[in-house]
């Protein structure tokens, strides 16, 4: 496999029926090269008390996972084991800790004149201050993963994903996704407006969303429209200066769109 | 028209429901004077009384009130039906006039949000321009060009404030210059046009007020007048199959269950729900809550209530939900096919087997409402 | 069928008599009864009127407790296609009340970006 090739590819994490990726490359490479934001569910370590701004790792819906498999760009992470490498380099990165922490004590008791210029530190001294242990190691933001495989449709553990109630999956919300990024939008899960997904026109960093998507069948008398909810989205786009669209798939495959908006009359 | 809550609104609308009632002052019984003074309001009101039951066409399953008296004491007394011309009161022939013969008179509501619908255009429009000015300035680097340009904006925005509360005099309302075909094919005389607009009732709304005596129906078929009971189950039989959770059925029931409770109750359909309750009427304040009617066996995700609760959030009202338990199959069965034409009593048997129950939705964002 | 004559009666007193309509006929497009005209001319702060409006709207009446999907919907369009010759851009659903209101809302072919506010 060429370098070129290897740059494009993701490397995923299933964990718990969750599609999480935990690398801060991969999450990059993500958004740049497939448009794909997904959503940050970690606790942000430098501001545990909050919601709003959450850290790694990344949370992808299953539509997104199944558009990178789709690709054929996806690659789950079996078997991870920490690189011995890494754990080599731990136990070192400790120990040079240790070796320093004790140089300060010395320095500091030698600086209040505890001890005499050329005393040196005594066992009993070093272990009884539990503050000083404090060790400070630095722990790496990836790790660099030795096993991965190709994810393909067929796969069961994809099978499985599939059925996970919480993933609430539907083949035509699926082929909706595929044609939202075909127009190259961007999408977002849309639970907050009252649609399946919301969508950008470019990274939702720099645009507001413009479109609500709810999707829907062709012709399931299950799924007809209530008109009064046809009303209720088009306040709803009105109020939050978005377009609500209905997005079906015909039978014959092609994925079409009704937008629904008051015509401002009446 | 006045603006809402005022004291003309007070005494004008007194009277909540269509219904004559005659108050006769104390009677002291040993005191013969006071027999003559009761006796006197006692005749006194009877001939101011209402003759008859106002006539409603019911036609293409529609009620209509087409005579404008009659319109009016509908609307005057507990602000039943509806103007089809019009936002609800019945203004469509004032308006007209006032748009196609010239005349005088109050402003109407449409007139008012016409005019406010027009300036919010305008400042639209006004906006755009200074946006494509910044634009202009903003490649050219004018600063001097930007500043004005804030504070033009600062003013069209105090501007755009005021548009909610503008009521246009009547010299700004001016008439088409050129009047449409349509229009002219109005115009009787000059001081009369055409009367096209209706009062329409709704199905729930006839059915209460033919409870009341207030109203008579013909029906079409056979020639007599509707009674209750005829016309509940013909609306219901016209609305689907006759089971516990027929929409007409339940949609009477909740009528008929805020209407006991002294609420002014009217359609909500513009704000996504079922009903929306006035406390006194819409010339006095706007509705305060609106009601969505849950079935007991109805699934539906939170979704689904947190979008109606976020379209009537906007409109300032709260969102009820209103809980109908319907009574099983074979009980209901029972009760409609017991159900006769002349006994009233009938017809309320079988709404006694629902229950309902309401709850009031607000949605709470734990980190805005910290105390 | 999503409409029926009644109803699109009702909708056209409506445009003609309340919104003001012009131009404003009933057409019978395959099974629905289909309301056309033309809005009147939106009026400035001058009262000079664009003449912009001169492109004719389709309504399709409803009643607010039909249901539709969107198959129905496909069909209206094509509908107003075969006997219009022309295809339209949107339709408008004219949703009428049990009390007569009329709201219309609009409903496009396709995704269309929400308009500025």
């Amino acid at each position: 496999m060429s370098d070129d090739h290897k740059h494009n590819n993701i490397n995923i994490s299933i964990i718990n029926n969750q599609i999480l990726i935990f690398e801060v490359d991969m999450i990059c490479k993500l958004r740049e090269s497939y448009g794909i934001i997904g959503v940050l569910s970690g606790t942000l370590s430098l501001a545990p008390q909050q919601q709003s701004l959450l850290g790694v790792p990344l949370q992808l819906s299953i539509y997104e996972l199944l558009y990178l498999v789709d690709l054929g760009v996806c690659y789950l992470n079996v078997d991870v084991d920490v690189d011995v490498q890494g754990e080599e380099e731990f136990v070192n990165d400790l120990i040079n800790n240790v070796k320093l922490k004790r140089i300060q004590r010395l320095k500091k008791l030698k600086n209040h004149g505890i001890l005499q210029k050329n005393e040196e530190l005594e066992d009993k001294d070093w272990v009884c201050n539990l503050n000083e242990h404090e060790l400070f190691i630095e722990t790496k933001n990836s790790t660099k993963q030795t096993n991965t495989k190709l994810l393909s449709m067929n796969d069961d553990i994809i099978q499985q994903l599939l059925s996970i109630k919480g993933h609430d999956f539907t083949m035509i919300r699926f082929q909706i996704y595929k044609d939202l990024k075909k127009k190259s939008w961007f999408i977002q899960p849309g639970l907050r407006y009252g649609g399946d997904f919301i969508c950008y026109p470019n990274d939702p960093l720099r645009y507001h969303s413009q479109l609500i998507i709810k999707c829907c069948t062709w012709d399931d008398d299950d799924d007809d429209v209530n008109l009064i909810d046809l009303i209720n989205f088009g306040r709803l786009g009105t109020s939050v200066k978005k377009s609500f669209v209905y997005g079906y798939v015909k039978h014959d495959g092609i994925v079409n769109y009704h937008t629904v908006e008051w015509s401002g009359f009446g | 028209m006045p603006p809402k809550g005022s004291s003309e609104h007070l005494q004008k609308y007194v009277q909540p429901l269509p219904v004559d009632i005659i108050q006769l002052p104390e009677l002291i019984p040993h005191n013969p004077l006071s027999w003559v003074i009761v006796i006197y309001s006692f005749l006194q009101q009877s001939m101011k009384m209402k003759k008859s039951p106002i006539e409603v066409r019911y036609e293409n399953m529609t009620f209509k009130v087409d005579t404008l008296p009659e319109m009016k004491y509908l609307w005057d007394h507990g602000f039943f039906g509806k103007g089809i011309l019009s936002r609800s009161e019945p203004t469509w022939l004032d308006r007209t006039e006032r748009r196609l013969l010239k005349t005088n008179g109050s402003l109407t509501s449409e007139e008012i949000v016409k005019e406010r619908r027009r300036l919010r255009e305008e400042f639209k429009t006004e906006r755009k321009k200074l946006d494509d000015l910044e634009r202009t300035f903003k490649l050219e680097n004018n600063l001097n060009e930007l500043q004005k340009l804030e504070s033009k904006r600062h003013l069209l925005t105090e501007k755009r404030t005021l548009i909610n509360k503008t009521k246009p005099t009547i010299t700004e309302i001016e008439s088409d210059k050129d009047m449409r075909l349509e229009d002219k094919e109005l115009i009787i005389s000059d001081t009369t046009i055409k009367r096209m607009e209706y009062l329409e009732l709704m199905p729930v709304e006839s059915l209460f007020l033919l409870l009341l005596n207030s109203i008579k129906i013909k029906n079409p078929e056979t020639g007599s007048n509707y009674t209750s009971v005829q016309l509940f189950k013909k609306l219901a039989t016209q609305c689907g199959s006759i089971t516990p959770d027929n929409y007409f059925i339940t949609q009477f029931l909740i009528y008929y269950h805020y209407k006991s409770l002294g609420w002014c109750v009217k359609s909500g359909m513009k704000f996504s729900s079922d009903f929306i309750l006035y406390e006194r009427g819409p010339p006095f304040q706007h509705a305060e809550f609106a009601i969505t009617i849950v079935h007991d066996k109805q699934v539906k995700d939170f979704t689904y209530y947190g979008s109606i609760n976020r379209v009537v959030g906007v409109v300032k009202k709260t969102m009820v939900l209103s809980f109908v338990q319907s009574p099983p199959l074979s009980v209901f069965q029972e009760s409609w096919d017991a159900l006769s034409d002349n006994k009233l009593e009938t017809m309320f048997d079988l709404l006694k087997l629902y229950d309902i129950d309401e709850i009031s939705y607000k949605r709470w964002s734990p980190s805005r409402t910290r105390e | 069928m999503l409409s029926s004559e009644e109803l699109a009666g009702k909708v056209y007193l409506n445009l003609v008599h309340y919104n003001l309509w012009c131009g404003v006929s009933v057409v019978r497009c395959g099974d629905e009864y289909i309301v056309k005209g033309c809005p009147p001319p939106a009026t400035d702060s001058n009262n000079n009127t664009n003449s912009t409006s001169d492109d004719v709207e389709y309504i399709v009446p409803v009643l607010k407790t039909t249901k539709v999907s969107m198959k129905v919907l496909d069909s209206v369009f094509e509908a107003i296609e075969a006997t219009e010759g022309l295809k339209p851009k949107k339709i408008i659903l004219g949703i009428v009340d049990v009390d007569g209101t009329v709201v219309y809302y609009n409903v496009h072919d396709g995704i269309q970006k929400p308009r500025q506010s």
